[in-house]
Order: structure tokens, then sequence, then C-alpha cells
């Protein structure tokens, strides 16, 4: 058990990043289908840091998001500081979260939607301060966060039965 | 008593110490974000070719993300193929009747061309701002957000790619390289609402009008159409007129189709007209792309 979980801990860093990329993978064909009118963004690396934060040190969560978010801005954007910022604060957010409330599946349901709006919300907040995009804050809310919340509210509702058998066994329940 | 007094002022003096120290270093997170943004924005803007570092982990990346994206095109494919099935009859009636001139075309355009490259060898010009060369590349993804619109194509330095270039769709214009690695490349859409984005220079040729010149200067969402702007006269432009590169700027050839003309309109002060053109190409189904070179003064 216990050397499941040291794998796990090395394997994770490398499943989220593989997450990160099927993410916007997913996020394109829904593109095409809806004909660029809305964004369904799937947040499966995000769900993958929820689950390892349940697991793992603080240090090491925030560290992992630090890199991946440096490898996402790299790659997306060549725009270093976007995500970078963005995903720590976030996993920030699940610890003192769930330093009070326990990870049930109605609570991380519920607190999926306050993770994915800090996520999203941030890195908007940060390209408009930066001047990098025209703000242009009720179509983001309407065509971007409305239905990418949508959507991964029914996701997790769908893989709701092996996250509630994974995080059973973390040291928070 | 003394000994309870004591232990008191010290833990006072620890949250004191612990609450300055935790505004310093929010002050130093802070000033090391704005400075990482503004540097890597710096250095994206730039002429060259991206720091090596950067260059390394995104071609890595776009190799791992390129051996995902071939599942991923399939499905896209069998989608595409539906609802390329239902339009079939209707397309076939309608390129029927296009197929009766095209014979005549074809051997008129090769008249044409063998015409046009003895003129070109008595002038003894060997290459127009017409003349280009094209790199065909597959899309390995998009950048998952609305905001930043750029492409990641699986062609780099090696395949002779250089930043600025001008990138085709299936039938038109859509965007530009921004960032070359040496295997990958990212191209920004003119969707792009990045402010930075290049203005491409453009000419509108009414019937029997003089050509008319431009430079594109954004993108509207709500006309979901590119918007012309400084243009030298509005004179017979009107709905449906087609819109092409002049390759008056230094990147961009002459003659890409970008679009057609949607409507002309008044600016806000009044004073100009500005012209909107609806693009050929989908900006949204991309697949392959063409980037093109020009061939001459490219270097300039």
């Amino acid at each position: 058990m216990q050397k499941k979980r040291e794998v796990m801990k090395v394997l994770l860093p490398l499943l989220v990043l593989l997450a990160m990329l099927m993410d916007s993978q997913i996020s394109n064909i829904l593109r095409l289908l809806t004909g660029g009118e809305l964004f369904f963004i799937s947040h499966f690396m995000l769900l993958g840091l929820i689950m390892g934060s349940l697991f793992y040190s603080k240090t090491y969560m925030v560290i992992t998001s630090i890199i991946l978010g440096l490898l996402f801005d790299t790659y997306y954007y060549s725009i270093l500081g976007i995500n970078t910022v963005s995903l720590p604060l976030t996993v920030l957010l699940v610890y003192l979260v769930f330093d009070y409330i326990e990870p049930t599946i109605p609570t991380l349901l519920l607190s999926l939607v306050i993770f994915i709006t800090i996520m999203d919300g941030s890195a908007y907040f940060i390209q408009v301060i930066f001047n990098l995009i025209e703000g242009n804050l009720l179509g983001f809310v309407s065509t971007q966060l409305g239905p990418t919340l949508l959507m991964n509210m029914t996701i997790f509702i769908l893989l709701a039965y092996p996250i509630k058998k994974i995080s059973e066994k973390s040291n928070r329940g | 008593m003394l000994d309870y007094l004591g232990t008191r002022t010290w833990g006072g003096n620890v949250k004191k110490f612990n609450s300055s120290k935790k505004i310093i270093i929010a002050i130093v997170l802070a000033i090391i974000i704005i400075l990482l943004v503004s540097l890597s924005v710096m250095q994206r803007d730039n002429e060259d070719s991206s720091g090596p570092v950067q260059s390394v982990i995104s071609d890595l990346v776009a190799t791992v993300d390129q051996g995902l994206s071939y599942p991923v095109r399939a499905i896209e494919r069998s989608i595409q193929s539906v609802s390329n099935l239902l339009g079939t009859y209707e397309e076939n009636g309608q390129l029927k009747k296009r197929l009766d001139s095209y014979a005549s075309m074809q051997s008129e355009n090769e008249i044409l061309q063998k015409e046009n490259k003895e003129l070109r060898d008595q002038l003894e010009l060997q290459a127009t701002l017409t003349t280009n060369e094209k790199i065909v590349a597959n899309v390995i993804t998009r950048s998952p957000d609305d905001w930043q619109d750029i492409l990641i194509i699986d062609r780099g330095q090696r395949d002779g790619i250089e930043v600025n270039m001008p990138v085709m769709g299936s039938s038109g214009l859509i965007g530009r390289v921004i960032v070359v690695n040496d295997t990958s490349a990212k191209v920004e859409l003119l969707t792009s609402t990045n402010q930075n984005s290049n203005h491409f220079p453009v000419m509108i040729t009414p019937d029997g009008e003089e050509s008319v010149f431009g430079l594109m200067a954004s993108y509207s969402e709500e006309e979901s159409a590119l918007v012309v702007k400084q243009l030298t006269s509005v004179k017979g432009v009107k709905k449906g007129d087609k819109v092409l590169t002049s390759g008056l700027g230094t990147s961009s050839p002459k003659g890409l189709m970008v679009g057609t003309v949607s409507k002309v309109e008044p600016t806000s002060f009044g004073l100009e007209q500005e012209v909107y053109v609806s693009p050929a190409s989908s900006l949204y189904d991309i697949s392959v792309v063409t980037v093109v070179k020009r061939v001459v003064g490219s270097g300039e």
C-alpha cells in the first residue's frame, strides 16, 4: 500500500501532464462541434491535482503544479506566468478547503465549481492585467466559464464512483 | 507572573514578525511574476527564435502531444465524414456544373502561365511579389482557451519556417507564425485579440475601379469579420468583393486570399471608412495549414 503510494507520487506529474494535453485535444473537438460559439474546456488536469492533494504533502503538490504551469505556458503561449500562477494558487486553495471540509463526493463536486472558477478566472485576469488580451468579462463568463463548469460537473458525476474509491483511501477521510 | 508576561511579549513579537515576513514574501512573489510575464512577452515578440530551454521543452511536449493527437484526429475525421456524406449529393450537382468550364479554363491557364514566363524572361524579372514557397504542416493542437488563439504545428526551423510568415487554412489566410522552435512552431490566428498581432497589408479590387489598399486592424467578434482600416479610398467597394494580401509589407507575398467584403461602414469617429471582411477559411475547423514564404525581399 505504502509502496504503491510512492510509485504514484512519481507517476502523478506525468499523468497530470498527459491529462493537460488531453484536455486541450478534447476541448478542440468540442469547439469544432459548437462552431466556436461556446467553449467547453475539460479539466482533467485539475481533477488529477485535486486527487493528488488528498494524498501528498502541500510542498510536493505546489512544486508539481508550478512546474506543470511552466510547461503549460511554454507549450501553449510562450508567455510564462499565466498558469504558473493560477495552478499553484488553485492547489493552495484545495489544501485550505480540505483542511476544514471532509472530502466526500458532494463536497468535492461543490468545491470543484470554486476551484475551476478560481483557476480559469485568475488565468483570465492575469492576461487582462498584462494587456495580453482584450478583456470581455461578460463574454468570458457566458461563453467559457459557464459551459466549462457544466461540462466538468457532468464529468465529475460520471466519474463519481472511481473518485469515491480513491478518496476513501486518502489520509483525510 | 513575570515569566508569563515575558512569554506573552515574546509571542506578540513573533506574530508581528510573521505578518511582515508574509507581506515581504508576497511582494517578492509579485515582482517575480511581473518580471517573468514581461520578459517572456518581450522575448516572444522579439523577431528571433525563442530561447533554447523554451524551444526544447516545446518540442518535447509537442512530440508527446502529436502521439495523442492521432486518435483525436481519427475521431474528428469520422465526425466530418458523416457531415460530408450528408452534403455529397448537393455538392456533386454544383461541381458538375463547374466541371464543364474547368477544361477550357485549365488550357487557358496554361497558356497564360507560359506567356507570363516568357514576358518575365524578357524583362529579366526572376521573382515578383506573388512568387512564394509553400510548406504544408499538420496542426497538433490549439491552446485550450478562447483568448490567445494559438495553433501548434508540426513543422519548425528545420523545415524553413520563420517568424512572421503568413499561414493559410483550407481556402484563405488564417494567421501568422509567432514562435519558431526546432521542430514545431506556434501560429497566432487572425481572431486573436493580442494587441501586438500582425497587421497584414491587404487590397480590394472592385470591378472596373482601381485597387484599394488598407491594413487589417482587428477581428470583430460580433460581426465575426476582420476589420480593415486606413483604406486609401472606398470608392466602388461593395459587398462580395474579394480581399487579397497586397504584399506591400515585408513578410507577406501578394495575392493570398483573405476573404470577401461583408460591409462598409464609417468608423466610430466618422472621419474614415472601414471595411468588414468575412474570412474565406474557417478559423475553427483547422487540421492542416500551409505556411507561405515570400521569395522577394523576405529578409528585409
